[in-house]
């Protein structure tokens, strides 16, 4: 799949999902080892993209939950990005992020908690130390520094 | 006092030693007893802001290594005008003239800094410049510390962590 971008298909996913999606996210999630049986069920209702090949096999999942950030004390979108194993590409990253930053925006305004944009814990020392620009260039998430375990932390404010 | 922005300048004193002095009697006009250090601080002065012959104002920068940010080295931007000189624009003003001296330095490979970081304690401040982005400067919200002070930082171009 990688290096072949125009294979990928991606679906946003705002109502919730149905069983049989719902099992194979579940399904993708243990088989990769992201979460276990509980955290998977309990994050399922978190979907918002799923990326898939042209196989129809799930690639990527893209979640989102309304969270009290206290470092910003401030309410954020805390997103989460799973991509199987040889399909990480950043074309994929960039995808997905920039179509759930589109979403997320206009949610946003629907929401009472007001959301002041998207918070990510990057927890890839591949990516933390790949992606190692202060503002990625093309999805301009900002590094606000690190947690004790070395995870990145960064911010995509909604304009 | 009425004063004409046109009658304010700014002088750059990075690294001017005989700047210095008149650093420390400015901070001495405005302060009883300094919380700081003036003699260590004077040597960290960019700007002097005048009125005539008369500094009103000044910023400072001062390279720090953030433990929290994998230990790269920052400026923290510090700015300081005589209450009787507040006047709308001039922080801004300041400010953006601070940052851009600093970031062509980063530029120019002068400082391992790469942005330039700000904590604001101001109540004033803090309820009335709500915005994530300042908008003069494009000092970006990034938190409180531990006491309470919000972070802002801004990043020179192309800065990597």
């Amino acid at each position: 799949m990688k290096g072949n971008n125009a294979a990928i298909h991606l679906t946003i996913y705002n109502d919730v999902l149905s069983s049989q999606i719902q099992n194979q996210v579940i399904e993708f999630w243990l088989q990769h080892g992201v979460l276990n049986q509980r955290a998977a069920r309990e994050r399922v209702s978190d979907v918002l993209i799923i990326a898939r090949n042209t196989e129809n096999k799930i690639i990527g999942i893209f979640t989102y939950a309304l969270k009290y950030i206290p470092l910003l004390r401030n309410y954020m979108y805390l997103i989460r990005l799973s991509i199987s194993p040889g399909n990480s590409s950043a074309f994929l990253v960039l995808k997905m992020g920039k179509m759930a930053y589109e979403v997320l925006k206009e949610k946003a305004k629907t929401e009472q908690k007001k959301p002041l944009g998207l918070f990510a814990l990057i927890q890839n020392n591949k990516m933390i130390r790949k992606w190692n620009w202060a503002i990625w260039p093309r999805l301009p998430f900002i590094y606000i520094g690190s947690t004790n375990s070395g995870h990145h932390r960064r911010v995509l404010y909604f304009k | 006092m009425s004063i004409d922005f046109s009658d304010i300048e700014f002088k750059e004193v990075w690294q001017d030693q005989k700047s210095m002095p008149s650093s420390i009697d400015f901070w001495d006009s405005i302060f009883e007893q300094s919380t700081f250090n003036t003699q260590k601080r004077s040597k960290q002065v960019v700007y002097h802001v005048f009125s005539g012959k008369e500094i009103i104002g000044l910023s400072t920068a001062e390279e720090v290594a953030l433990h929290n940010f994998e230990n790269n080295t920052f400026f923290n931007f510090r700015m300081l005008i005589h209450p009787n000189y507040r006047i709308p624009g001039l922080a801004d003003t300041l400010a953006v003239k601070t940052l851009n001296f600093l970031e062509e330095l980063h530029l120019n490979i002068e400082t391992s800094a790469i942005g330039v970081i700000t904590l604001i304690e101001n109540k004033r401040i803090l309820e009335n410049k709500t915005t994530v982005f300042y908008p003069a400067t494009n000092l970006m919200f990034a938190g409180y510390t531990n006491k309470g002070a919000q972070i802002r930082l801004k990043y020179f171009q192309g800065a990597r962590i």
